[in-house]
């Protein structure tokens, strides 16, 4: 019984990618020209023969590493600042609207504007920061907000110290909320990521290659490219909501 | 903190009586009290007795500050254990580790063991909450508020969902920490006969009125059944009837 539960959960997605590789494979022997539309199997071979490439593995390399930290800097201010604005009503009312305020810049000025001012390696980053900082706070303040306002009085009551009802009454407690908004937070970074540094040239990155890529037309590797980002935000994403479920076991 | 509720440090050796003077309560459609006073005597098993609906929980949380009033509450001691009308238990952590909660720095293993040894719960120790019948955590609430050292005690209805025999027995394991502690308890029951086995006075509200103020004599814990007029009086006060 379980394993045919798991067998009908993997089937689906299975089958939806499989759809897509279909619609695309009609779609290039339709179009008939691989500058525009590389047929699947050029797409996957030109993916493949970038195993080999020792730039290749070094591009994926930093443009990871720029997601992860860009992430933590996301991630630990927003905690603390949902944390703040659940807390103290002066907090929020400073908070909120700056919130608002860094929402409602378009994402391509941040982006333009950072490449002007910092350097290329680290401009992708402070781009993701800007982006994801506000989602992420929005996703983890209501998190805090359905923490059970009884077993918060309770905790007041019993006297219980700031720093263990941090530990063990809120964070566990915004854990769903913590991980569901880190998993889709995390591969909507990778893209932000990646889109700033196709447009700042970063050297060595995911981005200026696929950006290298369109510039000399060679569309199939631009493809290869996709299908490499499409993978690594999948199985982060795939990753932080595993890990979630290990976490989360008292649910 | 202290002053906006009229709390004040209380000598725990010797037990005041908390004076509730000219409190006024609403909520935004009900009024629950207006001009009420009452004075409950340190170091004894105050029982509230009343009709659902009448202010018990309101009045426990007056006395634990958890919400606003107005007039003066004096007296209540600094720790405070409270028996919530729900269990209030933290769904992340195990039965043991609820208990280590609210102690902190003074969580002993031995003391914890001890407490869910009285109340019958030592095998699980390890469960989570979801993993309790409704008695078995009403028994762990109850020995976190055993657990944790107070001078006042908060009781809303803590026996509500135990069978008869189990409530029996954690009167008794009650009145044995209440004896080697001397805590101040007050203490809210639908049930006469809890009344009558666990309390110095039943206090029976009624309006936001105290209908009925009766004082017992003797020892706690009092025989499951035997005939008393303490109990007599305490079922007639619920039935609104008059003295005999
Ligand atoms: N948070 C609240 N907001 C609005 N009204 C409330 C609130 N809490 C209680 N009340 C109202 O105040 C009155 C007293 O409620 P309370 O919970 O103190 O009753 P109780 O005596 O404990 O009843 P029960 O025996 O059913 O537990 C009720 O009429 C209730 O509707
Ligand atoms: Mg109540």
């Amino acid at each position: 019984m379980k394993v045919y539960k798991r067998l009908i959960n993997c089937i689906f997605p299975i089958l939806v990618v499989a759809a897509i590789f279909l619609a695309w494979w009609i779609a290039a022997l339709a179009i008939n020209a691989s500058l525009i539309l590389p047929s699947p199997s050029e797409s996957l071979r030109a993916f493949f023969a970038y195993f080999g490439e020792a730039s290749f593995w070094r591009a994926i390399g930093n443009t990871m590493w720029r997601s992860l930290y860009s992430f933590v800097f996301s991630f630990v201010p927003a905690i603390v600042f949902a944390l703040l604005a659940n807390r103290y009503r002066y907090a929020r009312k400073l908070i909120d609207p700056f919130i608002a305020f860094i929402r409602s810049v378009p994402t391509m000025s941040v982006i333009l504007i950072l490449i002007i001012w910092l350097n290329p390696k680290i401009a992708p980053a402070v781009v993701a920061i800007i982006v994801i900082f506000p989602t992420l706070y929005s996703s983890f303040s209501a998190a805090v907000s359905s923490i059970d306002a009884k077993l918060v009085q309770m905790s007041a009551v019993y006297r219980v110290s700031m720093a263990e009802r941090i530990w063990k009454l809120y964070l566990p407690n915004m854990a769903p909320g913590l991980f569901e908004g880190s998993a889709s937070g995390f591969s909507l970074n990778i893209k932000l990521v990646i889109a700033a540094e196709a447009l700042a040239h970063t050297t060595a990155s995911i981005g200026s290659m696929m950006n290298f890529s369109q510039a000399l037309l060679e569309t199939q590797d631009l493809f290869a490219l996709t299908i490499a980002a499409v993978i690594l935000s999948v199985v982060c994403e795939w990753a932080i909501r595993l890990v979630g479920r290990a976490v989360i076991r008292w649910k | 903190m202290g002053d906006t509720f009229g709390r004040q440090g209380g000598d725990p050796m010797e037990m005041k009586n908390i004076r509730l003077e000219n409190i006024g309560k609403n909520y935004a459609k009900a009024q629950v009290y207006d001009h009420f006073s009452l004075e409950i005597e340190g170091g004894k098993i105050t029982c509230l007795l009343g009709e659902s609906g009448c202010g018990k929980t309101t009045l426990l949380n007056m006395l634990a500050s958890l919400t606003p009033y107005e007039g003066k509450i004096s007296n209540v001691p600094p720790r405070i254990s409270y028996i919530f009308q729900e269990e209030r238990l933290l769904p992340n952590l195990t039965v043991y580790g609820n208990i280590r909660y609210v102690l902190g720095k003074d969580a002993d293993r031995d003391k914890i063991m001890d407490v869910l040894e009285k109340v019958e719960l030592a095998g699980k120790a390890d469960a989570y909450p979801k993993e309790l019948s409704g008695g078995q955590a009403q028994r762990v609430s109850i020995a976190r508020a055993f657990a944790y050292p107070s001078e006042l005690i908060l009781m809303d209805e803590p026996f509500s969902s135990l069978d008869t025999g189990l409530k029996i027995r954690l009167i008794d394991v009650f009145c044995k920490l209440w004896k080697e502690e001397n805590r101040t308890a007050v203490f809210v029951t639908h049930d006469a006969e809890e009344a009558y086995m666990l309390s110095h006075r039943a206090v029976v509200l009624k309006g936001g009125k105290i209908a009925a103020d009766i004082a017992a004599e003797g020892d706690v814990p009092r025989a499951y059944g035997a005939p008393s007029k303490y109990r007599e009086e305490i079922i007639r006060a619920l039935l609104g009837q008059e003295k005999a």
